[in-house]
């Protein structure tokens, strides 16, 4: 699967110079010592480095592993420990970036991605990583490690199969020993190490820290101003609350763990053969064998397949979530063996790169005893947590086990993230904080200037100063008391309580089912569980196009042969031809052109009916596409030998059998990936083909089957449209073998005999089949992007047929761009079989290890892929999703600002750009095509002083890849200009753009706008673009699941955006925004309560309300009023929300929450402090009030304004709110009545006996909370009446037209009492729904 | 963690969310808009609530006759010094004042007698704390509650009561005698403390109190030890006497009153109140203050539904009432001259852009 692929090299290689020669048995040195070869002196790059970043990163459970999408060199750059934060979202450019652009490399770095988007395939294009600068700590650490273990290579690791090594050897003499065994263990804390682990991990929290440190401070006997234990409740009570939460979460780890680990699977022993064994046991250097349908445990080599021709299929589904079929080989050599391959014999070593992420990418050498040396790649590798599909049983043998296998590297836990609302809340904390510095100094002083007072009397004696210092140093013990007493100013339980709504929001997105898919059978999905509030501030949208726009289901359309036009307009899906006698019933989407029917039989031109033969050829075979069987296994997993001598039998893996999901019933240990229902692969229906001959009929199934299913599967849905296209016009792809293709034409079935694959990748963007025809010449056939086929044609004579055919081709292809259609240009050679023999000669050379490998892969390549002859090209479409212009449009009246990034050529993007509303009729589109940097500049310059200045018009900017590659350039300058034009443009088209492309104008945005972006795609190279944005959308689309992987939110269809952000986002961000800002206003309002007090009690610290209610405000009878803002409270109606997207502009310019929303809040709570102290201070004058009583009265008088607070704030009365609110206000007096009768003296606090019985029973008490309650939220009960009358915001507007339309008569009616009855019964969504589902819920 | 059952079950079963209201978050909602119009009525209604709430208040205010008299400097029976000055003089030697008042109203219904103290920080942290209610409860235990230091022991005996606010328990002795009747206002040393205090916070240890206190000693600044605070009545003696739980309720603010005795309406002469008339005041002059700046007072008042003379509320009341029905009017105002601009918003099409 990877461009360097040599895999099929049947020679052994000779060993590489320098290396030494190593053998089965114990190397003396662990490591080997490959550097010499190298140079001798290990280098501090990458590779060196990739050790301790990789120790580290085990070490400290970092979650940002990701699927080999981040570089070593990112992670090395993130210390060791727990930074769960992670890497994903780093964004280092790498230094090849900071190069200027060699013109020679311009066309490769203008990349196209042409056709497939297997280019997930090659991880490293997708990769931001950077490659050797190390930091100065790290050479240090570096450095020190090489002086512990001084000739330790680091490039490789050697692996001796177990079963050669004498069992009773020690782990130490064990020449696997050093590596780490099977068991896998993801919790992040065992039964001992969780109590400390996970508080150390909560200390990292600072707010948690400075608790702990005011409990400590609490202790100090001098300062302790509560009581000691009680004071601990509110820290032990969010500790507790957060530990609970990890040990389930990790407690549910625990139990996968377990259960992977105590699974089966056979290891051969020496002398037993193979027995049972636990995953956990499994060893590196085992041999496994492995039945159809088994999961793999570790990462092992191939080395032999029950399938004749050395294959097997796997299903990666559970690594990558794709669910293709993926085809490994046995390791050259062992092939011929197959028949005598026993794991007795096998005395070999395996030789193995260090562990790394890269999932498709594996390079070894396997070392004979006979000194022959066979280079691996990742073909021959299966990867744990993989399943063996269609193949009876394989062997191989572990090379790297547990922790070290690509699986265990890639498995990234949850996303962390922190949103702008965080963000800006966290520096409102920090206002907290002074403010709270401030009040305390200002006690501390107070206190001294107090007690001053008294000091210079004569002889004082004051009975209620116990004096214990001078007043200076009192002043400094209460200091440090009123940090204690006025902690509340910093929000604990802020922190617990938000992520408990980011809970419910997230729960109840995830329950939304307007935004769930019945086709694919998908909710949407969070996989960030604390960034929901980001998704209603998003500036920017950055989207993909093909899978996201569109379906990513291609649909044959157009294709050209010698120039000549053969349109397949959609229609009704059409029976096949009935003058060709298919060998198949192909259900296709396809209807055959008639016209291309008749050429293909019989033209007036004959050299035209080859080409159109050639051309169909191509289509059918130049592919990677699967014929994806069913098959049987009778295989029993008590793992004795007694399968040996059935598998000769057997050995049918590619024939067809029975119905593959049939035999699910019977599998033991797995279960097969999912039925084709998401992808609707094209189902066929197979009679037995009457000319096949087998030698194990016997064995056959399908004898007795009449029709069967097989299907396509495709990494790639173009593949699938043109293999389906193939199809319809009888060339049928039966089968494929790594040196065979089965093919029906017409018919016909026919062999082909397959001297070689080069799989696409998108640097070179066309993949190329070798055959060997049955004359002997070798034929090439290429199948790829126009801009790179089109460019290694063979020159042709102008003026000739050929040349003729050429320029019509050309202009077709334009011309099926302009329809939005995506193209492909297929071409042919033919060349000797000598000249073949010398091209692969040197490109086995090539593909040895070494410096520059992959340049030398490359350059080799491309000497096969010249001198093309044009056979053909196809256009594809690609349709858009359902709903997209709709949505696009919803987006853009949202003020949204939508890039669409695509690898597509700028004629297909735009035209998908105007259908999918993205850029409308009246838009100027602002071109940007440069092909230099002058120009691209001078164009920004022209558009910027004279382009944009005019108003009116919408304006729409298209650039280019390879602009892109001059605005990117840092040392250009040119972003700025750029981004500051693009800024003026409601949407811009990025056309042929590579994944890492996509990365830096989000990052370049992100950074240089300061906006809040989102970034939405569905494949694999898009992976990058969304781990940089903001907020990252996957679509689990076409193309597996690394999108989802990597991202933030998962949703099935693009059309649910528009939900997501104008509905969830804004909700969530207004209710997120006003629960911060509530927080803030009760805890500082309760604070300034007792600050007040300090003035009437000589700055002594001393606190009126209860220490009990003190604690319980919190956490109790404020606490659950801001969860329902927080998560059920609604700004508008859903309906309304879609309906007007403007409104979106409220929550995305964070109206709610703005720099000066904190003052305000800070203000108001002031406003509302004073109002309650003094009201309740001057109702007492004059009494014999104590200090509990009065303290009570200033309590409820507070929990009353705040709750009455919320009932103003409240939008949306529901049975939650109003529970919510009763529930806390009679929670209050209940649980004080009953804590004021039942303790006389509890926890040795200040007693508050029977105070509340007191109070309910005095008429001040409650004079004076109706009168702080009134006079406190008067003002602004009054401001927000005033401002929804006179201006209210577009919000207030957009809810009151609403509510007048809803009821037109209102309208007319002016006076007062008219419109004083808000209250409507009927659900003001519009939803209409009964009032009995009330009841229900209740 | 991927071996393949997680994956078995998607195909099977639906994932389609339930389509429950609270799910949907569909819940039937109330979406009040707080417009002038809407809020408007809330306002007058508060206004026109308020306004003879307060009236009413500051009737019942009105209604209660109260008599302060400060007694902070007044002089000693016989000599030309204040007794304020006499006991810091001697040492806190007893001193004997009067002072002669007239009431100029009678005083109707129950008549309270309560002693002031100003510029008393009864609220002081420090102070606050200095109690051991375990011991207040009787539960005698040979060392006092650490909260008491450093009024715990006196030379190596434990306090009882200990702590600061027992220590500064306030000792004047106050009496009225009515000039008219020529004998003291008769009046009950009980029933001035919460009945909850009495009953249950505080309590004697069982058995003779003298035995029981004999390990203990007085408090520093007291002249009788615990035991002997009222030997007439064995209920008020001891922790349960009603002048310590008083004062052991420590005020929430620096100026502050206590109740001291309540008059015996039963007596001959007094069943219907104080009648108007000159009285005296007759002082056991004990407790310093001014070293602090202190006042003392001494209030006679009778009582109403609201407890004491205290016009404020009242007038808060008045005046919230009136800004309420002000800041109606304004509203009312608003409603009128804007209501028309909202009508407009009627035809407000969906897509106008909104801001």
């Amino acid at each position: 699967m990877s461009t360097e692929g040599s895999g099929e090299t049947p020679a052994a290689v000779p060993s590489l110079p320098g290396a030494p020669e190593h053998t089965y048995l114990f190397p003396k040195s662990k490591g080997h010592s490959r550097s010499v070869s190298h140079g001798g002196v290990p280098t501090l790059g990458n590779p060196a480095s990739a050790r301790p970043a990789l120790k580290s990163a085990m070490r400290g459970h970092q979650r940002a592993l990701s699927h080999g999408q981040i570089g070593e060199g990112v992670r090395a750059s993130s210390g060791p420990g727990h930074s769960r934060a992670g890497s994903r979202t780093d964004f280092i450019l790498p230094p090849g970036h900071r190069e200027p652009v060699p013109a020679s490399a311009l066309p490769r770095l203008s990349s196209v991605r042409g056709h497939s988007r297997q280019a997930s395939r090659s991880d490293s294009i997708y990769t931001l990583r950077r490659a050797s600068v190390v930091a100065p700590w790290r050479r240090a650490v570096f450095w020190l490690m090489r002086r512990q273990q001084p000739a330790v290579d680091n490039r490789h690791l050697v692996v001796i199969p177990n079963h050669l090594i004498p069992d009773k050897t020690p782990p130490k003499d064990h020449p696997n020993g050093q590596r780490c065994n099977n068991k896998v263990r993801t919790t992040k804390y065992t039964l001992l190490s969780f109590l400390p682990k996970n508080l150390f991990e909560q200390f990292h929290r600072i707010a948690n820290v400075y608790f702990i440190f005011i409990v400590l401070l609490n202790w100090v006997p001098e300062i302790n101003a509560f009581g000691k234990e009680i004071a601990m409740l509110p820290v032990l009570f969010v500790l507790g609350v957060t530990a609970i939460k990890d040990l389930f979460e990790d407690r549910r780890r625990h139990l996968s763990d377990k259960r992977i680990n105590n699974s089966f699977c056979r290891v051969y022993k020496k002398s037993v053969g193979y027995v049972r064994v636990k995953w956990r046991d499994v060893r590196v250097g085992d041999l496994v064998h492995l039945s159809n349908n088994e999961a793999v445990p570790a990462d092992m080599v191939l080395l032999h397949s029950s399938n004749p021709l050395g294959i097997c299929y796997l299903d990666t589904c559970n690594l990558d979530g794709e669910t293709n079929l993926k085809q490994r080989v046995v390791v050259p050599g062992f092939r011929e063996k197959r028949l005598e391959f026993s794991p007795n014999k096998f005395r070999s070593s395996v030789e193995v790169e260090r562990p790394s992420t890269k999932i498709y990418r594996f390079t070894g050498t396997i070392s004979h005893p006979d000194g022959g040396r066979v280079p691996l790649n990742s073909e021959n590798l299966l990867l744990r947590e993989c399943t063996i599909k269609n193949t009876d049983y394989v062997e191989g043998i572990v090379v790297y086990a547990g922790h070290e296998t690509k699986a265990m590297l890639n498995n990234g836990g949850p996303r962390y993230k922190c949103s702008k609302l965080e963000k800006k809340m966290n520096t409102d904390v920090i206002w907290c904080v002074l403010v709270l510095l401030f009040l305390c100094c200002a006690g501390a002083v107070g206190c001294k200037v107090w007690l001053d007072q008294y000091k210079h009397l004569p002889s004082v004696y004051a009975p209620f100063i116990i004096s214990t210092g001078t007043p200076a140093y009192e002043g400094l013990i209460i200091f440090w008391t009123y940090i204690i007493v006025l902690q509340v100013m910093i929000p604990v339980s802020l922190y617990v309580t938000i992520e408990m709504t980011k809970l419910l929001q997230v729960y109840h997105i995830h329950q939304d089912i307007e935004m769930y898919d019945p086709i694919t059978n998908t909710r949407t999905e969070c996989r960030a569980l604390n960034i929901t509030e980001e998704l209603g501030q998003i500036s920017y949208l950055f989207s993909d196009k093909t899978g996201t726009l569109t379906e990513n289901k291609m649909v044959f359309r157009r294709c050209t042969v010698s120039g000549v036009d053969y349109d397949h307009p959609p229609g009704p899906e059409a029976e096949p031809s009935p003058t060709l006698p298919p060998i198949v019933t192909p259900v296709t989407k396809v209807s055959p052109n008639r016209r291309l029917l008749q050429h293909l039989r019989d033209s007036n031109d004959g050299q035209h009916t080859q080409k159109v033969r050639e051309f169909l050829l191509i289509l059918a075979l130049c592919n990677t596409v699967v014929v994806s069987q069913p098959h049987v296994d009778d295989m029993q997993l008590n793992g004795s030998d007694h399968f040996r001598s059935q598998k000769a039998a057997r050995a049918n893996g590619t024939l067809r059998s029975n119905d593959k999901y049939a035999r699910l019933t019977e599998s033991r240990s797995t279960t097969p990936s999912p039925p084709p229902s998401t992808a609707s692969p094209l189902r066929l229906r197979l009679p037995k083909l009457p000319f096949v001959s087998r030698d194990d009929t016997s064995s056959e199934p399908s004898t007795s089957a009449e029709v069967q299913i097989a299907r396509f599967e495709a990494e790639s849905p173009d593949e699938l449209a043109l293999a389906e296209a193939a199809l319809a016009y009888g060339y049928e792809l039966r089968g494929r073998s790594p040196d065979e293709v089965e093919l029906g034409i017409r018919g016909e079935l026919s062999k082909l005999k397959v001297l070689r694959v080069q799989e696409f990748d998108s640097n070179r963007k066309c993949m190329s089949i070798a055959l060997r025809t049955p004359n002997g010449q070798v034929v090439l056939y290429v199948k790829g992007a126009d801009s790179t086929v089109l460019g290694a044609l063979a020159p042709m004579r102008s003026g000739s047929a050929e040349s003729a055919a050429y320029e019509r081709t050309r202009s077709l292809l334009s011309e099926y761009s302009r329809a939005g259609l995506r193209t492909l240009v297929m071409a042919k050679r033919t060349m000797s079989p000598a000249l073949w023999e010398e091209w692969m000669a040197g490109h086995t050379r090539a593909s040895e290890i070494g410096e520059g490998r992959e340049k030398r892969l490359r350059d080799s390549l491309a000497r096969l892929e010249s001198a093309l002859t044009l056979v053909g090209a196809t256009g594809v479409e690609d349709r858009l999703q359902e709903a997209v212009p709709r949505t696009v449009r919803a987006l853009l009246d949202a003020g949204i600002v939508i890039w669409v990034l695509t690898g597509d050529k700028p004629e297909t993007a735009i035209n998908i750009a105007y259908s999918a509303a993205l850029f409308s009729q009246s838009d100027r589109l602002l071109h940007l095509m440069s092909r230099d940097k002058e120009h691209a500049e001078s164009t920004i310059k022209n558009y910027l002083e004279h382009g944009v200045l005019e108003a009116g018009t919408g304006r729409a900017l298209v650039v280019d890849g390879r602009t892109l590659t001059y605005i990117l350039d840092r040392r250009s300058g040119l972003v700025a200009p750029f981004l500051s034009l693009a800024k003026r443009c409601s949407a811009v088209l990025c056309c042929r753009a590579t994944p890492l492309q996509k990365a830096y104008i989000v990052k370049a945005v992100k950074e240089e706008l300061g906006v809040t972006t989102l970034a939405i795609g569905d494949g694999a190279n898009d992976v990058s673009m969304i781990q940089t944005a903001d907020v990252g959308v996957g679509l689990s689309g076409q193309e597996g699941r690394q999108a989802v992987m990597a991202s933030d939110f998962a949703l099935s269809r693009f059309k649910f955006v528009e939900r997501l952000l104008l509905v969830h986002g804004h909700w969530c961000y207004d209710r997120l925004a006003r629960m911060i800002l509530y927080f803030f206003l009760k805890n500082a309002t309760f604070v300034f309560l007792v600050f007040w007090y300090q003035l009437y009690c000589g700055f002594s610290s001393s606190v009126m309300i209860d220490q009990m209610h003190l604690m319980a405000y919190n956490l109790a009878f404020t606490a659950f009023p801001p969860i329902v803002i927080g998560a059920y409270d609604r700004v508008a109606p859903a309906a309304l929300l879609t309906e007007r997207p403007g409104l979106y502009s409220a929550s995305r310019r964070g109206l709610t929450y703005r720099a000066h929303s904190y003052w305000l809040v800070l203000a108001e709570s002031m406003y509302i402090s004073v109002v309650i102290f003094f009201t309740c201070k001057y109702a007492y004058a004059d009494t014999d009030v104590d200090i509990w009583l009065f303290g009570l009265c200033n309590m409820t008088c507070c929990l009353v304004i705040m709750l009455v607070y919320v009932a103003i704030e409240t939008r949306s009365w529901t049975v939650i709110q109003l529970l919510a609110l009763v529930g806390s206000l009679g929670a209050f007096f209940v649980l004080t009545l009953i804590y004021q009768t039942m303790c006389l003296s509890c926890f040795r606090l200040p007693s508050t006996y029977y105070v509340m019985h007191h109070a309910i029973a005095d008429p001040i008490y409650w004079l004076a909370v109706i009168l702080t309650t009134v006079t406190a939220l008067a003002p602004r009960l009054a401001y927000h009446a005033a401002r929804n009358s006179v201006r209210p915001g577009a919000l207030g507007r957009a809810v009151l037209a609403r509510r007048r339309r809803a009821r037109p008569y209102a309208a007319h009616y002016h006076t007062p009492s008219a419109s004083a009855h808000v209250y409507r019964p009927t659900d003001e969504d519009g939803l209409q729904k009964p009032q009995e589902n009330v009841a229900a819920i209740t | 963690m991927a071996t393949s059952s997680d994956t078995s079950d998607q195909n099977v079963k639906s994932r389609r969310p339930a389509e429950s209201a609270f799910k949907q978050q569909r819940l039937p909602a109330w979406q009040p808009i707080l417009t002038a119009g809407t809020v408007l009525p809330t306002f007058f209604v508060i206004g026109i609530a308020f306004i003879p709430v307060g009236i009413g208040l500051l009737y019942f205010s009105d209604e209660v006759k109260e008599h302060v008299i400060d007694y902070t400097y007044c002089m000693k029976e016989d000599e030309n010094i204040t007794c304020a000055e006499y006991i810091r003089k001697n040492d806190m030697n007893p001193c004997k004042c009067q002072i002669e008042f007239n009431l100029t109203e009678d005083f109707k219904g129950d008549v309270y007698f309560y002693y002031g103290l100003a510029n008393y920080y009864q609220n002081h942290r420090r102070y606050v704390k200095s109690r051991d209610d375990n011991q207040l409860l009787g539960r005698l235990h040979p060392n006092p509650s650490g909260d008491c230091e450093p009024f715990a022991y006196d030379n190596g005996v434990p306090i009882a009561p200990c702590g600061a606010i027992a220590n500064s328990l306030f000792n004047d002795t106050l009496s009225v005698m009515s000039r008219e009747m020529n004998m003291d206002v008769p009046v009950l040393k009980t029933g001035i403390a919460w009945t909850s205090d009495k009953k249950i916070k505080f309590g004697n240890p069982s058995g003779d109190l003298k035995t029981e206190f004999a390990n203990f000693t007085k408090p520093i600044n007291w002249r009788r030890h615990v035991w002997e605070l009222d030997l007439n009545d064995t209920e008020n003696n001891g922790f349960m006497n009603e002048d310590l739980i008083v004062w052991m309720r420590t005020a929430a603010l620096p100026t502050f009153r206590k109740l001291y005795r309540r008059v015996d309406h039963k007596q001959r002469g007094f069943i219907s109140g104080l009648v108007k008339g000159p009285y005296v005041l007759r002082i056991d002059y004990n407790y310093p203050v001014i070293d602090f700046d202190g006042k003392k007072s001494f209030v006679i008042s009778t009582t109403s539904l609201l407890g004491g003379k205290n016009p404020f509320l009242g007038v808060a009341y008045v005046v919230v009432g009136t800004l309420c029905l002000l800041l109606g009017i304004v509203l009312l105002v608003i409603h009128v001259r804007c209501s028309k601009s909202t009508t407009e918003m009627i035809n407000v099409n969906p897509r106008t852009p909104y801001s």
